[in-house]
């Protein structure tokens, strides 16, 4: 059973990072990370239940970084704005003034 | 008098640069005398204590200084001490009065530059690190102190850093002699990660009970030559010597006679017992020689004064290279010492025309004896000298270098050679300077002030006399060295080797007599004869254009830097460009299933096309997703590789 | 776990909140008196050991936080008035930061080394676009979205290392993986969780965004980053790495001297031809971070390796704050960041144009200079553990490395000046100059100072 756990949650992970590194508005880069982060806390919740022995230690972990991702996300939207207030776009593509 | 006065001797002229750029630069604005009264006197009591340490020395005091721990690396204590014994007394003597020679000098020669302060403050730092390389008993501070004199002399070179010639010279001087320095680097590596020493006695104690031999002896004594033929300028890491001329004339004399250029000689002479028990002693014997050769031929035909005597060092700094590989320490180390006089004092002579014409070039010059008794009769004596006619100081030590040369032919020859190009070349700058009809539109020349002449006297009496230091192996017995052959200063005459040296120096004089003098063979006769040496000499061997052209601009600069460029614009942000667009392939492939899975209901297959066009022309540099794709392909990278290696192999 | 353990923490913490609700400039004196509190309790601590849960207070520790404390206590003090004025957050931003740093060097356990790293690094997301610009905010933004992508990686492979020891605890972490076997999960997780930090420290192949950053950034942020925000990603790595000591199964140390290799050559090569001071420093602190990854490679090997690493990486943040303290001065009057526009700045300005000389020169390595015998120290540890390859590139790379710095020297000193443009410099910044400047020529000629503290520093497991 763990075994299909941390697949999924590999799948999570790997669509949640291409989804970063393809999608272009900054906002859904910022959903995409989320879903690595909640592949993570599958994995971390799984590994509690099947692999380890005291299972407390995993899952409240879980809570830091769910606390930790509300945190980042809560900061990366305002810089997100801040971007559309001076370059009129979200989209991170074009935010390249400063390159080789 | 205790030994501990070393540190002393070192520390006066570290102090003087430090209270004339902290103090006086800032609070005597307007009386920038102050500086130099105070760089000659506290180099002027180093001197004092040097003579002493050289007395105490001499008698055969047991002087030793108790070293200051310094640093402490793994299980290796560095130990800030020094060594005091003929070599270094001597040298420390040679350094400490030059620069107080040159001191004085600079008093007139500088008088009105407004950057004076500055100049008396690198003076004394350069003295002080001079001396701290002499004395010092470990090779780390010996290549510390190495560093600061390199330092010291790029800022030096430029000091009229507003001149483009004069920075130029200053970088080239710098990088040059840093080539040689890696090679020192690497044997100061070398010989502590084999003996985890770098205490200079205890190497010397190491290579003589043959604890120290075999390859890592033979690969540590390279690495030192090399860097001593950097710091003297030998072939082929000459070129930076004669640029160094666009520094202040005083400082010439500093770099030419006693700091930067001896300390090549004077390491080698450090390491000596290093070399003694390598093979590599015949090199520096062989790059001595051919040195003095070739560097004596570019003097022939150059019109610049402070060219010739440059190229007029480097090759009576081959001449120490020749004396140290084949007779040993006190061969080279005495040639050292004489030439610190006369060369300190063709410089002062030539500074002194240059300061009375504003120029260096002779060609714009003649006549000028009868205008500057004293600054002609001083050249002349010092010219003499390096000439090598008896009894001066010149004669005593090429003697010594030329017999010892005698059972090697082909260096004998050469030196042979080399001596009547020498004298030749010194009295066509005579001639062309002194006699004749003045060439150049100056008026009112007139005699320097006497705190240029002073200096130049006082050396010109050395120039003279300090070459019966060693009429009865006095100076080699300074240097430790007890079977010499003693010779006096008439039986010298009945040694076939020093007659035959006479007489071709006396040789090259009449040529040059001749020639500019009397002018029986004309000079552009000559050229025209020799035209193909002329141009080969003239253009100094292609070497600098070599150098200049090929190595550094074609092969460096377009090459080297070109292809690091290209590397950098299509490997590092090219790999982003490049390989992200060989990667495109996947990303485009996963964009356009994120677009079909998610919203290409919306788009359809014509908008995810358009997505990979832009995905593409996108796909540049400054781009913050392909940051975060390498973060990503590196990880995978270095797993993967870590997986393949650890755990399938 | 005592009060005692995190008073440093709490008084800063207090500090922060209340210059919150202060006027910028009492908001300034109340971080900067909160620094300087702070780094006198560390100092008073030094050779206590309190272990208590999540953190550990060791000399290790005490020393790394002196870094950190010291960092930001000059950064605060070079602060341009203007920025202070205009963003009253900025002293509270800067002491959170610290306080995130801190805590990470004492981090005994996953929980909190993510907790403080995610402390760490959200304030600096927002420092780097308070230049109110469009090149400012770019730079938040690259470094905000790239650095929470850093930490999804590192929490996924701290899950991972969770997941095959069963311990979140970094000495219960070390005793499980002495005892495992080869497993693919732990090394996964393990380079996962390096990847997270060499992003934080800028290591190849994770330095992509620290020019982009450095360049955008207003410069004391950049200078904050470049030396402290380094110097916790390396504290807490080396420690981490310390954990992962025992198995012969995994040598990460040949995987770091790889990186460190390839971060000296790139960053150096690329550096050259940078034309933003800025962004030349950027590439410049890659190539360091790849000079000190040749103490953190040796680690395992030499025992010296732990105090030669870290007097790199106190020699390296000195130099590089007085390089970019400098940079602060000149370019707030001269109004450019561009190397071509620092031409004769020595003609106007010598002290300022001394002080940025020192930091390139001890960054080059020359000798009387901290960055000497940082190097120094580093290649002899390396040559010991066997790592004589990598002395070799580094040694290449420290002559490629004196190129880009004497460029900058030799463009202010030597060349004609565009403009007249005499720096002015305000009472405090002269006063971080002359600190960090005082520090690099201390450690250059007088290392044993510091090195007999670094002897008493030792990792527990």
């Amino acid at each position: 059973m763990l075994g299909h756990y941390l697949i999924l949650s590999a799948i999570l992970f790997s669509i949640g990072l291409f989804g970063a590194l393809s999608r272009r508005n900054g906002v859904v880069i910022l959903m995409s990370i989320e879903l690595m982060l909640n592949a993570a806390n599958l994995a971390l919740v799984s590994f509690s239940k099947y692999l380890v022995s005291q299972p407390v230690s995993g899952q409240a972990f879980v809570l830091f970084i769910l606390v930790v991702a509300a945190a980042e996300v809560t900061v990366a939207l305002a810089i997100v704005m801040e971007i559309y207030r001076s370059h009129q776009t979200i989209d991170v593509t074009n935010v390249d003034l400063m390159k080789w | 008098m205790s030994g501990e006065v070393v540190y002393l001797v070192f520390a006066l002229p570290i102090l003087s640069f430090i209270i004339i750029l902290a103090f006086l630069r800032p609070l005597f604005k307007g009386r920038p005398k102050v500086s130099s009264y105070l760089g000659i006197a506290l180099t002027g009591i180093s001197f004092v204590l040097s003579l002493l340490l050289l007395l105490g020395v001499y008698s055969g005091k047991d002087l030793a200084a108790s070293p200051l721990l310094w640093l402490n690396l793994g299980n290796v204590d560095i130990k800030f001490g020094a060594i005091i014994d003929g070599l270094v007394a001597i040298m420390l003597v040679v350094v400490t009065f030059i620069s107080l020679l040159v001191q004085i000098y600079s008093v007139g020669y500088m008088r009105g530059d407004p950057a004076y302060h500055r100049y008396f403050a690198l003076v004394s730092l350069f003295t002080g690190s001079m001396v701290g390389l002499v004395m010092a008993s470990n090779l780390f501070w010996l290549f510390a102190f190495w560093e600061l004199v390199g330092l010291c002399s790029y800022l030096l070179i430029g000091f009229w850093f507003d001149r483009p010639a004069a920075a130029n010279a200053a970088k080239k001087a710098f990088i040059v002699t840093r080539v040689g320095d890696f090679g020192l680097l690497g044997a100061v590596i070398l010989l502590f990660t084999q003996t985890g020493t770098l205490d200079i006695g205890s190497l010397h104690i190491l290579a003589t009970s043959g604890a120290l031999a075999g390859s890592v002896l033979s690969w540590a004594t390279i690495g030192i030559l090399m860097g001593a033929m950097g710091k003297s300028a030998q072939f082929p890491l000459h070129v930076w010597l004669p640029d160094a001329m666009e520094g202040p004339t005083p400082v010439s004399a500093l770099i030419h006679a006693a700091t930067m250029v001896a300390a090549g000689v004077f390491l080698i002479a450090r390491m000596y017992p290093l070399f003694e028990y390598s093979p590599n002693l015949k090199i520096v014997a062989i790059v001595g020689g051919f040195t003095a050769i070739f560097a004596a031929t570019m003097a022939l035909v150059m019109n610049d004064i402070k060219k010739v005597l440059a190229y007029s060092t480097i090759s009576q700094l081959g001449y120490m290279f020749l004396g140290l590989g084949m007779g040993g320490v006190s061969v080279g180390i005495f040639h050292l010492f004489n030439h610190a006089f006369f060369k300190a004092l063709l410089f002062l002579g030539a500074g002194s025309v240059g300061h009375a014409t504003n120029t260096f070039d002779m060609r714009q010059m003649g006549g000028l004896g009868k205008k500057m008794p004293w600054t002609f009769a001083c050249f002349v004596i010092a010219s003499l000298s390096l000439a090598g006619i008896y009894p001066l100081s010149g004669f005593w030590s090429k003697d010594e270098i030329i017999s010892s040369a005698s059972e090697e032919p082909v260096l004998f020859y050469m030196a042979l050679v080399t001596v009547f190009f020498t004298a030749f070349y010194m009295f066509r700058v005579v001639f062309m300077t002194f006699s004749g009809s003045y060439r150049g539109e100056k008026e009112h020349l007139h005699e320097s002030h006497k705190e240029m002449v002073i200096p130049m006297v006082i050396l010109a009496v050395l120039s003279v006399f300090s070459g019966f230091f060693n009429l009865n192996g006095g100076f080699a017995h300074l240097l430790g060295e007890t079977d010499v052959e003693t010779m006096g200063i008439f039986e010298v005459l009945s040694h076939p080797a020093a007659i035959i040296s006479l007489l071709v120096a006396l040789l090259g004089i009449f040529l040059a007599y001749a020639v500019y003098k009397k002018q029986w063979l004309s000079a552009a006769g000559l050229t025209r004869v020799f035209y193909p040496f002329y141009t080969l000499f003239s253009k100094k061997y292609w070497i600098d254009t070599f150098y200049e052209d090929i190595l550094v601009r074609r092969f460096l600069v377009n090459g080297v830097f070109e292809f690091f460029s290209l590397f950098d614009r299509y490997v590092i942000d090219g790999l982003v460009n490049g390989a992200a667009k060989a990667a495109t392939g996947v990303f485009v492939f996963f964009n356009y299933f994120d677009h079909y899975v998610v919203d290409g209901l919306v788009n359809g297959i014509g908008g995810a096309a358009k997505s990979v066009g832009k995905s593409l022309r996108h796909l540049e540099t400054g781009q913050l997703q392909l940051y975060g794709a390498f973060i990503v392909l590196g990880i995978v990278v270095i797993v993967m590789t870590i997986f393949i290696v650890e755990v399938l192999v | 776990m005592e009060i005692e353990t995190i008073l440093p923490e709490l008084v800063l913490a207090a500090a922060a909140t209340v210059s919150l609700f202060l006027s910028s400039r009492k908001a300034l004196w109340l971080g900067v008196g909160g620094l300087t509190a702070a780094i006198v309790l560390v100092t008073l601590s030094w050779g206590e050991e309190i272990s208590g849960g999540f953190l550990i207070r060791d000399n290790f520790s005490w020393f790394f936080n002196l870094i950190f404390l010291g960092s930001a206590l000059l950064v605060l003090l070079a602060s341009r008035l203007d920025l202070i004025l205009r963003e009253r957050e900025y002293p509270a931003l800067i002491i959170f930061s610290t306080i995130g740093m801190t805590l990470l060097s004492s981090s005994n356990d996953l929980v909190s080394i993510m907790l403080s790293l995610e402390l760490t690094s959200i304030p600096l997301y927002v420092m780097a676009g308070l230049g109110r610009d469009k090149k400012s905010a770019e730079a938040s933004l690259k470094y905000a979205l790239l650095g929470i992508l850093a930490s999804a990686v590192l929490i996924f492979g701290m899950v991972f290392v969770f997941g095959f020891t069963g311990e979140t605890a970094l000495p219960k972490i070390a005793q499980a993986v002495s005892k495992a076997e080869v497993n693919p999960g732990l090394i996964a997780g393990l380079f996962l969780m390096i990847g997270g930090f060499g992003f934080k420290i800028a290591a190849l192949p994770f330095h992509m965004w620290a020019p982009d950053v450095y360049e955008g950034a207003p410069t004391e942020v950049t200078t904050f980053l470049s030396t402290a925000s380094k110097a916790a990603g390396l504290a807490v790595l080396v420690r981490i790495l310390s954990a992962f000591e025992a198995p012969v199964w995994l040598d990460w140390g040949m995987v770091l001297a790889i990186l460190s290799a390839l971060g000296m050559t790139i960053g150096n090569l690329v550096a050259i031809h940078q034309t933003n001071i800025k962004r030349m420093l950027a590439y410049s602190g890659i190539a360091h971070t790849g000079y000190i990854l040749i103490g953190v490679a040796s680690l395992g090997m030499d025992g010296a390796a732990l105090s030669n690493t870290i007097f790199y990486i106190v020699a390296f943040a000195l130099s590089d704050m007085a390089s970019f303290l400098s940079v602060i001065a000149i370019s707030s009057n001269i109004g450019s960041d561009d190397i071509a526009d620092y031409a004769g700045i020595a003609r106007h300005s010598p002290l300022v144009a001394l002080v940025i000389s020192l930091g390139l020169i001890s960054l080059a390595g020359i000798p009387l200079t901290a960055g000497f015998l940082a190097k120094l120290y580093i290649f002899t540890g390396a040559l010991d553990s066997g790592l004589s390859w990598l002395v070799i590139v580094a040694i290449i790379n420290t002559v490629i490395s004196a190129y880009y710095y004497f460029k900058v020297i030799k463009v202010m000193w030597f060349d004609e000046p565009l403009k007249v443009n005499r720096v002015t410099v305000s009472f405090l910044l002269g006063l971080a100059l002359l600190v960090s400047s005082a520090g690099i020529l201390v450690m250059g000629i007088a290392p044993s100072l510091i090195m007999n503290a670094l002897g008493q520093i030792s990792l527990p497991f």
